[in-house]
């Protein structure tokens, strides 16, 4: 990698990615993974071009209609089509993942970075994580919905404050390994501040197993989500969410039983894509990672 | 050199990790005997693959190696026998011990367990009588208060006393040969010295062959009757041990003389042989040691050379064998 | 081991302080007024001020949290706003239905778990560790609840041979326990055998790598005695760390899948609390259970100690 003061060459870049791609692209749990999550993704995106009807557009003439080349996957009690429901229902995972993610990625950093960095607050910040991690997670998650109301924000909310935690553990234990190093005490010995030090050298070098642990939990955010909406915590009803659909699809198990097998099978395509990706990223990074599961 | 029939006898052993690829074999037209009750030391650098030679002598290859040759023992041709078969040879005639204490013996059972099982895995014998025969074989390999160390774990013994743990567990129940590989690499150079002396003691008492592997050559001159020294594979030379150290017929075999420091010749600089093994993936037309030997001539890369005998019993794969070495 | 079991439980009390802390704050997370929350739109002012006495909300924060603990001490989790029960008799009472559920859900998780995480490692590299691995990655990505579903279409709905749901006490008539017992128990194992079966081939692979089990075949052990004692025994220990894992899980997905399958346990009386907005329920049952799991968890530890003797005994040298 260029170093501070040097300049990339343009030139170079595309080769080097592409060099660098190699591994990833060798290992078949990343490109299957990658794939679903992709498909997934590139659904999303292109919805308006996968179906023109809308996600709540009633057809009552139309409903309970099984699997057909009219409609792909059916339509609901209502008469809705259900492969429109589906796709903007991934929207919605996606997103609520996303920012969970997000906010992981920068809250587990911060804190983990921390507490890894900093012996005396590491104590008070562990006794807290330990804490919020000792509550099984869903439960927890359900609990802090069923407080704040039911919301995408509270679904949010709800996620980051459950995995945050174990998010900032591995940041914490990379930080805690990679700051004994010597080229760290060099910079410190150099006079670098803190912060520089933090983010210029310890925390490049922690990346590997933070990307690993943010794929599981987007894989987690979707399926925990899911259940949030399933329990009528999540987003609100005229919001299609996969979780909502299986609960709406429960009452006509018998009858119309693709209402409820349908979002399923999305949320489970979704969550094996980025487990896979989780999977095959570990790999490739170090195979011998322990990551926080659960 | 002895008049009974050897003890081992290795024949054109070739061992390959990826057969059709065109790289080199690990180990390559490999010869050599084991009398009863000799000494032999295997020597090499790493990659030279004289770990692969123990290994196929025990049996204890990963399926996917290709191996070819033949390997006699005691008579039996150990190329054919079934894994049950290899069962009851493994700790019973051949034992084995690894260069590493610190990691060969089970963590979470007791040193006591770890021996007791090998003699009940050969021997009809009462669990009372094996611990009995378990407290002597402690004995016998110098571990004190033997009695208490048998509910022992390895973790509570340092590396020295693991490695005659090891010993013990291979002699337990007196088989004809003894495989070390590297025993005293991982260990202080104060207890090398024990541990050596433990397995000339217990050559004599048990009259085990030794097969020896180190790439020390003062471990070899210390203990070897005789010495096959191994490189990228092949035999380079065989010897006694005296003769090796005396006149060595090899390029190689000298310069691993020359490079072993000498506490009488202090002054000099520490010799070197320069260059590399060869890439097993791009070896050299000819003989394998050339690139890298000073009496190197053309000839050489013209191909491998074969296995010549000099007047002595002495065995050289190089052409110039018998020359004075330069 | 009673030392360190000790400091374990001393060293639980500050997290189980937190733990309670935030259990008890959840109703402070409650946007706007809580009483008007629970209390419903239907509530008059009456009602309200009767439910904020009730849940002492009326007082200011410090007695608020003085008298909780002074009740938690006492095992006075607070009164059920919607049973009208001590949120702690409630959750005794069921607590039995739960642990019978999750029991049988267990011995499904370990005994799946183990043998496919074992077999996938004994064969690296063949289609049996590909299926397995696949199948691992499948169950932990499908969601529980729906599988419960879908195989209540499938069981129950189009081939008959199991109820849709319901609970018959095992003291009552084992075989219908079995009958309603086996869906849920299966449900909730899918995921816990997935972590299971993942944790266990990794672990195997690594301990198959080793050296003491080259050391093992040198010795001319049969190989069942190889894989079966020596490389068992090394996975069995981070399998045990597991555990408490997989027990967090169970716990959560018992909320779902008893109320999908109508069980009378634990879970479904959260799944009620939460849905009815019973928030004293909430927060002693979140309390109760969280606890309890910490309590399993100590359990976990200290088993694990005493069976690792790298740690139960120290070093002589």
């Amino acid at each position: 990698m260029a170093g501070p003061g040097q300049t990339v060459d343009p030139d170079a870049l595309l080769p080097r990615l592409r060099i660098a791609a190699r591994p990833f692209l060798r290992n078949r749990a990343f490109v299957v993974g990658a794939v679903l999550f992709g498909a997934i993704v590139l659904a999303t995106l292109a919805t308006p071009l996968l179906t023109d009807r809308g996600p709540n557009a009633l057809a009552i003439r139309d409903r309970f209609q099984p699997p057909s080349l009219a409609f792909p996957l059916g339509t609901d009690n209502l008469g809705r089509d259900m492969l429109a429901r589906v796709l903007w229902g991934a929207r919605l995972s996606l997103m609520i993942g996303l920012s969970v993610v997000l906010i992981n990625g920068v809250f587990g950093v911060l804190l983990g970075a921390i507490a890894g960095y900093y012996s005396r607050l590491d104590n008070i910040l562990m006794r807290v994580a330990d804490a919020l991690m000792a509550f099984p997670a869903v439960l927890l998650a359900i609990g802090i919905a069923a407080a704040l109301g039911p919301s995408a924000m509270t679904a949010v909310v709800a996620l980051s404050v459950v995995y945050v935690p174990r998010t900032a553990r591995v940041v914490r234990a990379s930080v805690i390994v990679v700051r004994e190093l010597d080229f760290v005490q060099a910079a410190r010995a150099g006079g670098a501040t803190d912060a520089r030090i933090l983010r210029r050298h310890i925390l490049p070098n922690c990346m590997a197993p933070l990307i690993v642990q943010l794929s599981f939990v987007f894989a987690y955010a979707v399926l925990s989500e899911a259940v949030l909406s399933f329990l009528g915590l999540g987003a609100s009803p005229t919001v299609p969410s996969w979780g909502i659909m299986i609960s709406e699809g429960r009452t006509y198990l018998r009858e119309a039983p693709w209402l409820t097998i349908v979002p399923g099978v999305a949320i489970a395509i979704t969550a094996l894509g980025l487990n896979l990706l989780g999977d095959g990223l570990r790999d490739v990074l170090d195979p011998r990672m322990k990551v926080e599961q659960g | 050199m002895t008049t009974d029939s050897p003890l081992l006898s290795v024949r054109d052993l070739t061992v390959d990790f990826s057969p059709g690829s065109g790289r080199l074999p690990a180990v390559d037209g490999v010869s050599f005997d084991i009398a009863p009750r000799e000494i032999v030391c295997l020597v090499g650098e790493s990659g030279s693959g004289k770990s692969v030679t123990a290994l196929a002598a025990m049996g204890l290859l990963p399926p996917s190696a290709a191996v070819s040759g033949d390997i006699d023992f005691a008579g039996r041709d150990m190329t054919q026998l079934s894994r049950r078969q290899w069962q009851k040879v493994r700790g019973a005639e051949i034992g084995m011990i690894f260069q590493e204490p610190m990691t060969s013996l089970n963590p979470v059972f007791s040193i006591g367990r770890q021996l007791v099982e090998t003699l009940r895995a050969h021997e009809r014998i009462s669990l009372r009588a094996a611990r009995e025969r378990v407290v002597d074989l402690l004995n016998d390999v110098g571990i004190p208060s033997p009695r208490q160390r048998l509910d022992d774990y390895p973790h509570q013994l340092s590396g020295g006393m693991r490695q005659r743990v090891m010993v013990a567990i291979a002699l337990s129940c007196s088989p004809k040969l003894l495989i070390a590989d590297e025993p005293t690499t991982a260990l202080d150079v104060t207890i090398q010295g024990q541990l050596l002396d433990l397995l000339g003691a217990l050559r004599e008492s048990l009259s085990t062959a030794i097969l020896l592997i180190t790439h020390n050559m003062g471990v070899v001159a210390e203990t070897a009757d005789r010495v096959v020294v191994m490189y990228s594979g092949r035999v380079a030379e065989e010897a006694d041990v005296f003769t090796l150290f005396d006149r060595p017929s090899h390029p190689y075999s000298a310069g691993l003389l020359r490079s072993t420091p000498n506490l009488a010749h202090t002054a000099r600089r520490l010799t070197t042989i320069p260059g590399a093994m060869p890439n097993p993936a791009d070896p050299p037309p000819g003989c394998l040691f050339a690139p890298r030997c000073a009496m190197a001539e053309v000839t050489c890369d013209a191909g491998r050379p074969a296995m010549r005998v000099l007047p002595g019993g002495q065995r050289s794969a190089c052409i110039f064998a018998g020359r004075p070495p330069g | 081991m009673i030392g360190y079991t000790i400091n374990r439980l001393l060293q639980a009390i500050p997290v189980l302080l937190l733990v309670s802390l935030f259990a008890f704050g959840i109703i402070y997370l409650i946007p706007g007024d809580a009483a008007t929350v629970i209390g419903g739109p239907t509530a008059t002012a009456a009602d309200l001020e009767q439910i904020r006495r009730n849940l002492g909300l009326d007082k200011p924060l410090h007695v608020q949290i003085a008298t909780f603990y002074i009740n938690l001490f006492q095992g006075d989790l607070g009164r059920s706003l919607l049973l009208g029960i001590p949120v702690t008799e409630a959750l005794v009472d069921r607590s039995p239905i739960t642990i019978g559920i999750a029991i049988y859900s267990l011995a499904i998780t370990i005994v799946f778990g183990l043998v496919t995480g074992v077999v996938a490692a004994l064969n690296h590299n063949t289609w049996i560790d590909q299926a397995a691995t696949l199948f691992a990655l499948i169950g932990v990505s499908l969601p529980n609840f729906w599988l419960a579903l879908v195989m209540i279409v499938l069981f129950s709905v189009y081939l008959g041979w199991l109820p849709t749901g319901g609970y018959i006490p095992f003291s009552q008539d084992p075989v219908g326990w079995l009958r309603t017992a086996t869906m849920p128990a299966v449900a909730l194992a899918l995921l816990q055998a997935g972590l299971l079966t993942r944790i266990t081939r990794s672990t195997m692979l690594e301990v198959l790598g080793q050296d003491y089990i080259r050391t093992a075949r040198a010795k001319g052990l049969p190989e069942w005695q190889v894989i079966g004692v020596h490389a068992l025994a090394n996975v069995m220990m981070p399998v045990i760390t597991v555990l408490g894992l997989i027990l967090s899980v169970l716990l959560s997905g018992s909320i779902i899948i008893e109320t999908i399958f109508g069980i009378p346990g634990i879970g479904a009386l959260m799944g009620n609390a939460i849905m009815s907005r019973d928030y004293p329920m909430v927060q002693g049952g979140l309390f109760f259970i969280t606890a309890a799991l910490m309590l399993l968890n100590i359990v976990i530890d200290v088993l694990y100690t005493w069976l690792d003797p790298r740690v139960r005994v120290g070093r002589a040298d």
